[in-house]
Protein backbone atom coordinates (compact mmCIF):
# COMPACT_ATOMS: atom_id res chain seq x y z
CA UNK A 1 0.00 0.00 0.00
CA UNK A 2 2.73 2.29 1.38
CA UNK A 3 4.77 1.40 -1.75
CA UNK A 4 1.77 2.53 -4.37
CA UNK A 5 1.78 6.15 -2.14
CA UNK A 6 4.85 6.18 -2.98
CA UNK A 7 4.78 5.67 -6.17
CA UNK A 8 2.19 7.94 -6.86
CA UNK A 9 4.27 10.72 -5.32
CA UNK A 10 6.98 10.05 -7.43
CA UNK A 11 5.23 10.30 -10.76
CA UNK A 12 3.07 12.77 -9.31
CA UNK A 13 6.84 15.38 -9.19
CA UNK A 14 7.82 14.13 -12.51
CA UNK A 15 4.85 15.41 -14.24
CA UNK A 16 4.86 18.22 -12.33
CA UNK A 17 8.77 18.77 -13.32
CA UNK A 18 7.88 17.94 -16.95
CA UNK A 19 5.05 20.63 -16.68
CA UNK A 20 8.15 23.22 -15.78
CA UNK A 21 10.57 22.20 -18.03
CA UNK A 22 8.18 22.57 -21.20
CA UNK A 23 7.02 26.07 -19.48
CA UNK A 24 10.54 27.10 -19.53
CA UNK A 25 11.59 25.82 -23.06
CA UNK A 26 8.58 27.48 -24.38
CA UNK A 27 9.23 30.71 -22.37
CA UNK A 28 12.63 30.64 -24.31
CA UNK A 29 11.02 30.45 -27.18
CA UNK A 30 8.47 33.04 -27.17
CA UNK A 31 11.68 35.46 -26.58
CA UNK A 32 13.65 34.68 -29.43
CA UNK A 33 10.07 35.00 -31.41
CA UNK A 34 9.52 38.27 -29.49
CA UNK A 35 13.25 39.33 -30.77
CA UNK A 36 12.60 38.77 -34.46
CA UNK A 37 9.31 40.46 -33.99
CA UNK A 38 11.71 43.59 -32.68
CA UNK A 39 14.20 42.52 -35.78
CA UNK A 40 11.36 42.75 -38.48
CA UNK A 41 9.65 46.48 -36.98
CA UNK A 42 13.35 48.00 -36.86
CA UNK A 43 13.96 46.86 -40.54
CA UNK A 44 10.66 48.49 -41.32
CA UNK A 45 11.41 51.29 -40.21
CA UNK A 46 15.43 51.18 -41.56
CA UNK A 47 13.43 51.02 -44.79
CA UNK A 48 11.08 53.78 -44.17
CA UNK A 49 13.94 56.48 -43.20
CA UNK A 50 15.42 56.90 -46.65
CA UNK A 51 12.19 58.26 -47.88
CA UNK A 52 11.69 60.47 -44.69
CA UNK A 53 15.26 61.96 -45.54
CA UNK A 54 14.08 62.50 -49.19
CA UNK A 55 11.10 64.29 -48.74
CA UNK A 56 12.49 66.62 -45.82
CA UNK A 57 15.81 67.43 -47.65
CA UNK A 58 14.57 70.29 -49.90
CA UNK A 59 12.52 72.28 -46.96
CA UNK A 60 15.37 71.70 -44.76
CA UNK A 61 18.94 72.34 -46.85
CA UNK A 62 20.82 74.20 -43.90
CA UNK A 63 19.98 71.30 -41.62
CA UNK A 64 22.81 69.28 -43.03
CA UNK A 65 23.75 67.92 -39.51
CA UNK A 66 20.03 66.14 -38.25
CA UNK A 67 19.92 65.20 -41.55
CA UNK A 68 23.70 63.47 -41.54
CA UNK A 69 23.06 62.42 -38.26
CA UNK A 70 19.90 60.50 -38.71
CA UNK A 71 21.80 58.86 -41.81
CA UNK A 72 24.78 57.88 -40.11
CA UNK A 73 22.57 56.53 -37.36
CA UNK A 74 20.58 54.35 -39.93
CA UNK A 75 23.91 52.76 -41.24
CA UNK A 76 25.21 51.72 -38.11
CA UNK A 77 22.18 49.95 -36.79
CA UNK A 78 21.77 48.20 -39.87
CA UNK A 79 25.06 47.37 -39.58
CA UNK A 80 24.75 46.39 -36.68
CA UNK A 81 26.01 42.70 -35.95
CA UNK A 82 25.44 41.46 -31.71
CA UNK A 83 22.00 41.51 -29.62
CA UNK A 84 23.47 44.75 -27.76
CA UNK A 85 25.47 46.79 -30.48
CA UNK A 86 21.55 46.61 -32.13
CA UNK A 87 19.45 47.42 -28.97
CA UNK A 88 22.85 50.66 -29.18
CA UNK A 89 22.77 51.81 -31.94
CA UNK A 90 18.86 52.11 -32.46
CA UNK A 91 18.22 53.81 -29.44
CA UNK A 92 20.89 56.35 -31.49
CA UNK A 93 18.80 56.14 -34.16
CA UNK A 94 15.52 56.78 -32.11
CA UNK A 95 17.26 59.89 -30.89
CA UNK A 96 18.23 61.01 -34.03
CA UNK A 97 14.64 60.81 -35.79
CA UNK A 98 13.43 62.41 -32.71
CA UNK A 99 16.05 65.07 -33.10
CA UNK A 100 14.90 65.33 -36.67
CA UNK A 101 10.96 65.09 -35.57
CA UNK A 102 11.82 68.19 -33.51
CA UNK A 103 13.70 70.23 -36.14
CA UNK A 104 11.06 69.83 -38.80
CA UNK A 105 8.56 71.55 -36.39
CA UNK A 106 10.53 75.04 -37.29
CA UNK A 107 9.67 74.33 -41.01
CA UNK A 108 5.94 75.39 -41.17
CA UNK A 109 6.69 74.44 -44.79
CA UNK A 110 6.43 71.17 -44.84
CA UNK A 111 3.19 71.26 -43.96
CA UNK A 112 2.15 72.23 -47.75
CA UNK A 113 3.72 68.51 -49.16
CA UNK A 114 0.72 67.14 -50.21
CA UNK A 115 0.92 63.43 -48.55
CA UNK A 116 1.86 64.70 -45.13
CA UNK A 117 -0.86 63.40 -43.09
CA UNK A 118 -0.34 59.69 -44.53
CA UNK A 119 3.64 60.35 -43.77
CA UNK A 120 3.07 61.32 -39.91
CA UNK A 121 0.33 58.27 -39.78
CA UNK A 122 3.18 55.77 -40.95
CA UNK A 123 5.69 57.72 -38.66
CA UNK A 124 3.60 57.22 -35.71
CA UNK A 125 2.79 53.70 -36.53
CA UNK A 126 6.30 52.87 -37.50
CA UNK A 127 7.51 54.55 -34.05
CA UNK A 128 4.32 52.54 -32.50
CA UNK A 129 5.51 49.31 -33.81
CA UNK A 130 8.63 49.40 -32.46
CA UNK A 131 8.15 50.34 -29.09
CA UNK A 132 4.98 47.83 -28.87
CA UNK A 133 7.69 45.08 -30.15
CA UNK A 134 9.82 46.47 -27.40
CA UNK A 135 7.35 46.24 -24.73
CA UNK A 136 5.77 42.72 -25.69
CA UNK A 137 9.46 41.58 -25.59
CA UNK A 138 10.14 42.86 -22.67
CA UNK A 139 6.42 41.28 -20.99
CA UNK A 140 7.74 38.01 -22.49
CA UNK A 141 11.33 37.96 -21.00
CA UNK A 142 9.76 39.26 -17.53
CA UNK A 143 7.91 36.12 -17.44
CA UNK A 144 10.84 33.87 -18.77
CA UNK A 145 13.07 35.59 -15.89
CA UNK A 146 10.28 34.92 -13.15
CA UNK A 147 10.43 31.31 -14.28
CA UNK A 148 14.11 30.89 -13.68
CA UNK A 149 14.20 32.73 -10.47
CA UNK A 150 11.18 31.41 -8.57
CA UNK A 151 10.73 28.22 -7.11
CA UNK A 152 10.40 25.53 -7.57
CA UNK A 153 11.06 26.05 -11.06
CA UNK A 154 14.56 28.04 -10.52
CA UNK A 155 15.74 24.13 -9.97
CA UNK A 156 15.16 22.76 -13.33
CA UNK A 157 15.74 25.89 -14.62
CA UNK A 158 19.56 25.64 -12.90
CA UNK A 159 19.59 22.05 -13.70
CA UNK A 160 18.91 22.65 -17.60
CA UNK A 161 20.95 25.79 -17.71
CA UNK A 162 18.43 27.89 -18.05
CA UNK A 163 19.51 31.65 -18.57
CA UNK A 164 18.37 34.94 -17.18
CA UNK A 165 17.34 37.00 -20.50
CA UNK A 166 18.33 40.93 -21.83
CA UNK A 167 15.53 43.11 -20.99
CA UNK A 168 15.31 45.67 -23.32
CA UNK A 169 16.66 48.70 -21.37
CA UNK A 170 17.21 52.56 -22.34
CA UNK A 171 20.96 53.88 -21.73
CA UNK A 172 20.79 56.93 -19.50
CA UNK A 173 21.37 59.69 -23.17
CA UNK A 174 18.35 57.91 -24.20
CA UNK A 175 15.86 58.21 -20.82
CA UNK A 176 17.08 61.92 -20.90
CA UNK A 177 15.69 62.52 -24.64
CA UNK A 178 12.44 60.41 -23.91
CA UNK A 179 11.71 62.02 -20.83
CA UNK A 180 11.19 65.33 -22.84
CA UNK A 181 10.11 63.66 -26.30
CA UNK A 182 9.48 66.63 -29.31
CA UNK A 183 5.91 66.05 -30.19
CA UNK A 184 5.14 64.85 -33.74
CA UNK A 185 3.10 67.19 -35.49
CA UNK A 186 3.00 69.10 -38.90
CA UNK B 1 -10.53 52.53 -3.66
CA UNK B 2 -6.48 53.20 -3.47
CA UNK B 3 -4.57 53.75 -6.35
CA UNK B 4 -3.26 50.05 -7.23
CA UNK B 5 0.47 50.77 -9.77
CA UNK B 6 1.09 47.08 -9.60
CA UNK B 7 -2.20 46.19 -10.93
CA UNK B 8 -1.21 46.03 -14.45
CA UNK B 9 1.73 44.24 -14.26
CA UNK B 10 0.32 41.52 -12.46
CA UNK B 11 -2.54 40.48 -15.05
CA UNK B 12 -1.97 36.87 -16.15
CA UNK B 13 -2.93 36.76 -19.33
CA UNK B 14 -1.89 32.79 -19.33
CA UNK B 15 -4.07 32.06 -15.84
CA UNK B 16 -6.88 34.00 -17.62
CA UNK B 17 -6.78 31.77 -20.53
CA UNK B 18 -6.34 28.83 -18.40
CA UNK B 19 -9.76 29.99 -16.53
CA UNK B 20 -11.20 30.51 -19.64
CA UNK B 21 -10.85 27.14 -21.85
CA UNK B 22 -11.88 25.84 -18.41
CA UNK B 23 -15.12 27.91 -18.17
CA UNK B 24 -15.86 27.39 -22.38
CA UNK B 25 -15.69 23.24 -21.47
CA UNK B 26 -17.91 23.90 -18.11
CA UNK B 27 -20.51 25.82 -20.04
CA UNK B 28 -20.35 23.86 -23.30
CA UNK B 29 -21.38 20.74 -20.31
CA UNK B 30 -23.97 22.75 -18.92
CA UNK B 31 -25.60 24.02 -22.09
CA UNK B 32 -25.96 20.27 -23.27
CA UNK B 33 -27.26 18.42 -20.38
CA UNK B 34 -29.94 21.49 -19.93
CA UNK B 35 -30.53 20.64 -23.73
CA UNK B 36 -30.66 17.04 -23.41
CA UNK B 37 -32.89 17.25 -19.71
CA UNK B 38 -35.42 19.53 -21.95
CA UNK B 39 -35.37 17.03 -24.66
CA UNK B 40 -36.25 13.90 -22.10
CA UNK B 41 -39.15 15.88 -20.65
CA UNK B 42 -40.27 16.51 -24.32
CA UNK B 43 -40.24 12.77 -25.33
CA UNK B 44 -41.64 11.72 -21.47
CA UNK B 45 -44.60 14.58 -21.94
CA UNK B 46 -45.14 13.44 -25.30
CA UNK B 47 -45.54 10.22 -24.43
CA UNK B 48 -47.75 10.73 -21.49
CA UNK B 49 -49.82 12.95 -23.80
CA UNK B 50 -50.60 10.31 -26.46
CA UNK B 51 -51.19 7.98 -24.79
CA UNK B 52 -48.34 5.40 -25.98
CA UNK B 53 -46.20 4.78 -22.88
CA UNK B 54 -46.35 0.83 -22.53
CA UNK B 55 -46.63 0.90 -18.96
CA UNK B 56 -50.53 2.73 -18.66
CA UNK B 57 -52.76 0.63 -20.38
CA UNK B 58 -51.29 -2.45 -18.32
CA UNK B 59 -51.61 -0.38 -15.02
CA UNK B 60 -54.83 -1.22 -12.45
CA UNK B 61 -57.30 0.94 -12.26
CA UNK B 62 -57.39 2.27 -9.04
CA UNK B 63 -53.32 2.92 -9.41
CA UNK B 64 -52.44 6.07 -7.73
CA UNK B 65 -50.41 8.92 -9.22
CA UNK B 66 -46.88 8.71 -7.29
CA UNK B 67 -46.79 5.19 -8.62
CA UNK B 68 -48.06 5.94 -12.00
CA UNK B 69 -45.35 8.29 -12.16
CA UNK B 70 -42.91 5.85 -11.46
CA UNK B 71 -44.02 3.50 -14.13
CA UNK B 72 -43.80 6.15 -16.48
CA UNK B 73 -40.42 7.59 -15.22
CA UNK B 74 -38.53 5.59 -17.87
CA UNK B 75 -39.76 6.66 -21.44
CA UNK B 76 -38.60 5.39 -24.55
CA UNK B 77 -39.89 8.72 -26.49
CA UNK B 78 -37.97 10.28 -23.51
CA UNK B 79 -34.65 8.75 -24.11
CA UNK B 80 -34.82 8.91 -28.06
CA UNK B 81 -35.43 12.58 -27.74
CA UNK B 82 -32.80 13.17 -25.21
CA UNK B 83 -29.88 11.66 -27.42
CA UNK B 84 -31.83 13.35 -30.69
CA UNK B 85 -30.84 16.78 -28.64
CA UNK B 86 -27.18 15.48 -27.50
CA UNK B 87 -27.02 14.91 -31.13
CA UNK B 88 -28.20 18.39 -32.36
CA UNK B 89 -26.24 20.11 -29.44
CA UNK B 90 -23.13 18.64 -30.94
CA UNK B 91 -23.79 19.79 -34.28
CA UNK B 92 -24.50 22.82 -33.41
CA UNK B 93 -21.05 23.15 -31.68
CA UNK B 94 -19.17 21.95 -34.01
CA UNK B 95 -20.98 24.33 -36.61
CA UNK B 96 -19.97 27.10 -34.23
CA UNK B 97 -17.11 25.88 -34.20
CA UNK B 98 -15.90 25.99 -37.94
CA UNK B 99 -18.70 28.71 -39.39
CA UNK B 100 -20.06 30.89 -36.46
CA UNK B 101 -17.65 33.91 -37.31
CA UNK B 102 -19.17 34.57 -40.96
CA UNK B 103 -22.52 34.12 -39.47
CA UNK B 104 -22.04 37.13 -36.76
CA UNK B 105 -20.10 39.17 -39.08
CA UNK B 106 -22.96 38.80 -41.77
CA UNK B 107 -25.63 39.45 -39.19
CA UNK B 108 -23.93 42.24 -38.57
CA UNK B 109 -23.22 43.72 -41.70
CA UNK B 110 -19.62 43.92 -41.48
CA UNK B 111 -17.42 44.80 -44.60
CA UNK B 112 -13.75 43.97 -44.94
CA UNK B 113 -12.20 47.20 -43.99
CA UNK B 114 -10.35 48.89 -47.16
CA UNK B 115 -6.32 49.28 -46.92
CA UNK B 116 -6.29 52.23 -48.22
CA UNK B 117 -9.03 54.43 -46.91
CA UNK B 118 -8.58 53.05 -43.57
CA UNK B 119 -4.81 52.65 -42.89
CA UNK B 120 -4.72 54.09 -39.60
CA UNK B 121 -7.33 51.42 -38.80
CA UNK B 122 -4.95 48.89 -40.63
CA UNK B 123 -1.97 50.18 -38.02
CA UNK B 124 -3.48 50.51 -35.23
CA UNK B 125 -4.67 47.02 -35.46
CA UNK B 126 -1.38 45.29 -36.29
CA UNK B 127 0.46 47.85 -33.33
CA UNK B 128 -1.78 46.31 -30.94
CA UNK B 129 -1.34 42.79 -32.92
CA UNK B 130 2.41 43.50 -31.81
CA UNK B 131 2.06 44.20 -28.60
CA UNK B 132 0.03 41.01 -27.61
CA UNK B 133 2.09 38.61 -29.27
CA UNK B 134 -0.49 37.30 -31.86
CA UNK B 135 -1.27 37.74 -35.49
CA UNK B 136 -2.57 40.27 -37.12
CA UNK B 137 -7.21 40.07 -36.81
CA UNK B 138 -8.67 40.39 -40.02
CA UNK B 139 -10.31 43.73 -39.50
CA UNK B 140 -14.06 44.87 -40.68
CA UNK B 141 -16.07 48.04 -40.82
CA UNK B 142 -19.67 48.10 -39.98
CA UNK B 143 -21.25 50.99 -41.91
CA UNK B 144 -23.02 52.82 -38.82
CA UNK B 145 -23.45 56.26 -37.12
CA UNK B 146 -23.18 54.90 -33.70
CA UNK B 147 -19.86 53.73 -31.55
CA UNK B 148 -19.05 50.68 -30.78
CA UNK B 149 -17.07 47.85 -31.87
CA UNK B 150 -16.19 43.56 -31.24
CA UNK B 151 -14.08 40.89 -31.89
CA UNK B 152 -14.71 37.60 -33.34
CA UNK B 153 -12.99 34.19 -33.59
CA UNK B 154 -13.54 31.21 -32.51
CA UNK B 155 -9.59 30.35 -33.21
CA UNK B 156 -7.05 33.08 -32.36
CA UNK B 157 -5.85 32.27 -35.98
CA UNK B 158 -9.00 33.32 -37.84
CA UNK B 159 -10.06 36.02 -35.35
CA UNK B 160 -11.12 39.19 -36.25
CA UNK B 161 -12.33 42.80 -35.44
CA UNK B 162 -15.06 44.61 -35.94
CA UNK B 163 -15.48 48.59 -35.67
CA UNK B 164 -18.35 51.07 -36.50
CA UNK B 165 -17.79 53.48 -38.97
CA UNK B 166 -18.80 55.50 -36.26
CA UNK B 167 -16.05 54.93 -33.73
CA UNK B 168 -13.20 55.62 -36.33
CA UNK B 169 -14.54 59.00 -37.57
CA UNK B 170 -15.46 59.94 -34.34
CA UNK B 171 -12.23 59.12 -32.09
CA UNK B 172 -9.30 60.15 -31.69
CA UNK B 173 -5.93 58.10 -32.63
CA UNK B 174 -5.43 57.10 -29.27
CA UNK B 175 -8.85 56.15 -27.69
CA UNK B 176 -9.08 54.24 -31.02
CA UNK B 177 -6.11 52.26 -30.07
CA UNK B 178 -7.43 51.89 -26.70
CA UNK B 179 -10.52 50.22 -28.52
CA UNK B 180 -9.05 47.81 -30.56
CA UNK B 181 -6.44 47.21 -27.24
CA UNK B 182 -9.75 46.47 -25.45
CA UNK B 183 -11.00 44.03 -28.28
CA UNK B 184 -7.70 42.20 -28.92
CA UNK B 185 -7.36 41.62 -24.90
CA UNK B 186 -10.90 39.29 -25.54
CA UNK B 187 -9.05 37.28 -28.56
CA UNK B 188 -6.30 36.70 -26.08
CA UNK B 189 -8.38 36.05 -23.20
CA UNK B 190 -9.78 33.50 -25.23
CA UNK B 191 -13.21 35.51 -24.57
CA UNK B 192 -14.24 35.18 -27.77
CA UNK B 193 -14.52 31.33 -27.86
CA UNK B 194 -16.84 31.60 -25.05
CA UNK B 195 -19.03 34.24 -25.82
CA UNK B 196 -19.97 32.70 -29.12
CA UNK B 197 -20.66 29.64 -27.46
CA UNK B 198 -22.85 31.35 -24.81
CA UNK B 199 -24.32 33.25 -27.91
CA UNK B 200 -25.25 30.02 -29.77
CA UNK B 201 -26.13 27.52 -26.89
CA UNK B 202 -28.56 29.91 -25.19
CA UNK B 203 -29.90 30.39 -28.89
CA UNK B 204 -30.89 27.04 -29.38
CA UNK B 205 -32.09 26.27 -25.77
CA UNK B 206 -34.22 29.30 -26.13
CA UNK B 207 -35.62 28.38 -29.73
CA UNK B 208 -36.81 25.12 -28.29
CA UNK B 209 -38.42 26.43 -25.18
CA UNK B 210 -40.14 28.52 -26.94
CA UNK B 211 -41.65 26.26 -29.18
CA UNK B 212 -42.58 24.11 -25.96
CA UNK B 213 -44.33 27.19 -24.41
CA UNK B 214 -46.53 27.54 -27.37
CA UNK B 215 -47.62 23.62 -27.66
CA UNK B 216 -47.87 23.91 -23.58
CA UNK B 217 -51.76 24.85 -23.88
CA UNK B 218 -52.66 21.57 -25.99
CA UNK B 219 -52.03 19.59 -22.51
CA UNK B 220 -54.21 21.49 -20.48
CA UNK B 221 -57.03 21.94 -23.52
CA UNK B 222 -57.04 18.65 -24.00
CA UNK B 223 -57.36 17.87 -20.36
CA UNK B 224 -60.30 19.46 -19.75
CA UNK B 225 -62.26 18.36 -23.63
CA UNK B 226 -61.25 14.86 -22.39
CA UNK B 227 -63.06 14.80 -19.30
CA UNK B 228 -66.47 15.49 -20.99
CA UNK B 229 -66.03 12.00 -22.81
CA UNK B 230 -64.10 10.62 -19.91
CA UNK B 231 -66.71 7.89 -18.74
CA UNK B 232 -66.29 6.24 -21.89
CA UNK B 233 -62.49 5.49 -21.64
CA UNK B 234 -61.17 3.36 -18.82
CA UNK B 235 -57.38 4.28 -19.82
CA UNK B 236 -58.00 8.37 -20.37
CA UNK B 237 -59.26 8.58 -16.52
CA UNK B 238 -56.05 7.38 -14.71
CA UNK B 239 -53.62 9.13 -17.39
CA UNK B 240 -55.46 12.84 -16.92
CA UNK B 241 -53.51 13.94 -13.56
CA UNK B 242 -51.04 12.49 -15.19
CA UNK B 243 -51.19 14.30 -18.20
CA UNK B 244 -51.60 17.73 -15.70
CA UNK B 245 -48.36 17.01 -14.04
CA UNK B 246 -46.73 16.58 -17.56
CA UNK B 247 -47.77 19.59 -18.62
CA UNK B 248 -46.64 21.22 -15.47
CA UNK B 249 -43.32 19.77 -15.75
CA UNK B 250 -43.35 20.29 -19.52
CA UNK B 251 -44.14 24.22 -18.68
CA UNK B 252 -41.64 24.49 -15.66
CA UNK B 253 -39.02 22.83 -18.02
CA UNK B 254 -39.62 25.67 -20.84
CA UNK B 255 -39.32 28.09 -18.03
CA UNK B 256 -36.25 26.99 -16.42
CA UNK B 257 -34.09 25.79 -19.52
CA UNK B 258 -33.85 29.45 -20.22
CA UNK B 259 -33.16 30.86 -17.43
CA UNK B 260 -30.06 28.50 -16.83
CA UNK B 261 -28.57 29.60 -20.01
CA UNK B 262 -29.38 33.14 -19.04
CA UNK B 263 -27.56 32.90 -15.39
CA UNK B 264 -24.41 31.15 -17.25
CA UNK B 265 -24.17 34.04 -19.98
CA UNK B 266 -24.37 36.23 -16.83
CA UNK B 267 -22.03 34.89 -14.32
CA UNK B 268 -18.52 35.78 -15.88
CA UNK B 269 -19.57 38.26 -18.84
CA UNK B 270 -18.93 41.21 -16.61
CA UNK B 271 -16.08 40.28 -14.79
CA UNK B 272 -14.46 39.66 -18.45
CA UNK B 273 -15.11 43.45 -19.42
CA UNK B 274 -12.79 44.21 -16.51
CA UNK B 275 -10.60 42.09 -17.24
CA UNK B 276 -10.43 42.98 -20.84
CA UNK B 277 -9.63 46.92 -20.52
CA UNK B 278 -7.56 45.56 -17.18
CA UNK B 279 -5.41 43.86 -20.42
CA UNK B 280 -6.13 46.57 -22.52
CA UNK B 281 -4.13 48.92 -20.20
CA UNK B 282 -1.31 46.64 -20.50
CA UNK B 283 -0.92 46.15 -23.80
CA UNK B 284 -1.14 49.93 -24.32
CA UNK B 285 0.56 51.72 -21.51
CA UNK B 286 -2.50 54.39 -21.59
CA UNK B 287 -5.54 53.61 -19.95
CA UNK B 288 -6.20 56.95 -20.46
CA UNK B 289 -7.22 56.42 -23.51
CA UNK B 290 -9.67 53.34 -23.04
CA UNK B 291 -11.35 55.68 -20.70
CA UNK B 292 -11.99 58.52 -22.58
CA UNK B 293 -13.06 56.34 -25.65
CA UNK B 294 -15.65 54.55 -23.26
CA UNK B 295 -17.01 57.91 -21.97
CA UNK B 296 -17.13 59.09 -25.47
CA UNK B 297 -19.17 55.63 -26.58
CA UNK B 298 -21.60 55.04 -23.75
CA UNK B 299 -24.09 57.80 -25.02
CA UNK B 300 -23.64 56.56 -28.51
CA UNK B 301 -23.62 52.78 -28.70
CA UNK B 302 -26.78 52.40 -30.22
CA UNK B 303 -26.74 50.51 -33.42
CA UNK B 304 -29.49 50.50 -36.70
CA UNK B 305 -29.52 47.05 -36.38
CA UNK B 306 -30.47 45.21 -33.31
CA UNK B 307 -29.28 41.79 -32.58
CA UNK B 308 -30.05 40.49 -28.86
CA UNK B 309 -27.58 37.04 -29.26
CA UNK B 310 -24.55 39.25 -30.19
CA UNK B 311 -25.14 41.89 -28.04
CA UNK B 312 -22.65 40.94 -25.36
CA UNK B 313 -20.02 40.63 -28.10
CA UNK B 314 -19.86 44.41 -28.34
CA UNK B 315 -17.45 46.73 -26.07
CA UNK B 316 -20.51 48.62 -24.37
CA UNK B 317 -23.74 47.13 -24.98
CA UNK B 318 -25.75 48.03 -27.82
CA UNK B 319 -29.32 47.17 -27.05
CA UNK B 320 -29.37 48.80 -23.22
CA UNK B 321 -32.24 50.75 -22.67
CA UNK B 322 -32.45 50.43 -18.94
CA UNK B 323 -31.33 52.76 -16.16
CA UNK B 324 -27.30 51.82 -14.87
CA UNK B 325 -28.92 50.47 -11.69
CA UNK B 326 -30.99 48.06 -12.92
CA UNK B 327 -28.65 47.25 -15.65
CA UNK B 328 -26.13 46.55 -12.55
CA UNK B 329 -27.79 43.22 -11.71
CA UNK B 330 -28.86 41.96 -15.28
CA UNK B 331 -26.57 43.18 -17.75
CA UNK B 332 -23.79 41.61 -19.68
CA UNK B 333 -21.68 44.70 -19.34
CA UNK B 334 -20.62 46.60 -15.98
CA UNK B 335 -21.33 50.53 -16.22
CA UNK B 336 -19.37 52.53 -18.16
CA UNK B 337 -18.58 55.08 -14.70
CA UNK B 338 -17.08 51.95 -13.00
CA UNK B 339 -15.42 50.66 -15.69
CA UNK B 340 -13.77 54.18 -16.05
CA UNK B 341 -13.04 54.57 -12.83
CA UNK B 342 -11.21 51.05 -12.30
CA UNK B 343 -9.10 51.83 -15.46
CA UNK B 344 -7.69 55.60 -14.08
CA UNK B 345 -7.14 53.41 -10.82
CA UNK B 346 -4.72 51.59 -13.19
CA UNK B 347 -1.91 54.43 -12.77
Amino acid sequence: MTEYFILGIVLLTALYGIKIYNNLVSGRNSVENAWRQIDVQLKRRLDLIPNLVEIVKGFMAHEKDVLTEVTEARSRAYNAGTRSESIESNNLLSNATANLLAVMENYPDIKSQGNVSDLTEELTTTENKVAFARQHYNDVTTNQNNRVQQFPSNLIASLFKFALEDLWELDEGTRQVAQDAPKVSF
Amino acid sequence: MTAQPLAIISTDFRAAQARNKWNSLLLCLIMISTAMCLGYVCGWAAEIFTQSHPALPEAPYNTDIVSLLKLSLISDWGLSTMVGMFVISLLVLCWTYFAADKTLLKMNDAKKADPEQYADLHNIVEEMAIASGLEKPATYIIDDNGLNAFATGLRVENSSITVTSGLYNNLSRDELQGVVAHEMAHILNRDVQYAVLVAVGAGLIAVVAEIMLRLSRVFFYSRSSSNRTSSSNKNSKSANPLMLIAGIVWVLAAILAPLVAYLVRMAISREREYLADATAAQLTRNPKGLASALLKISDHAHLKEKNAATEHLFIINPNRTFSEFASNLTSTHPATSLRVERLMNLE
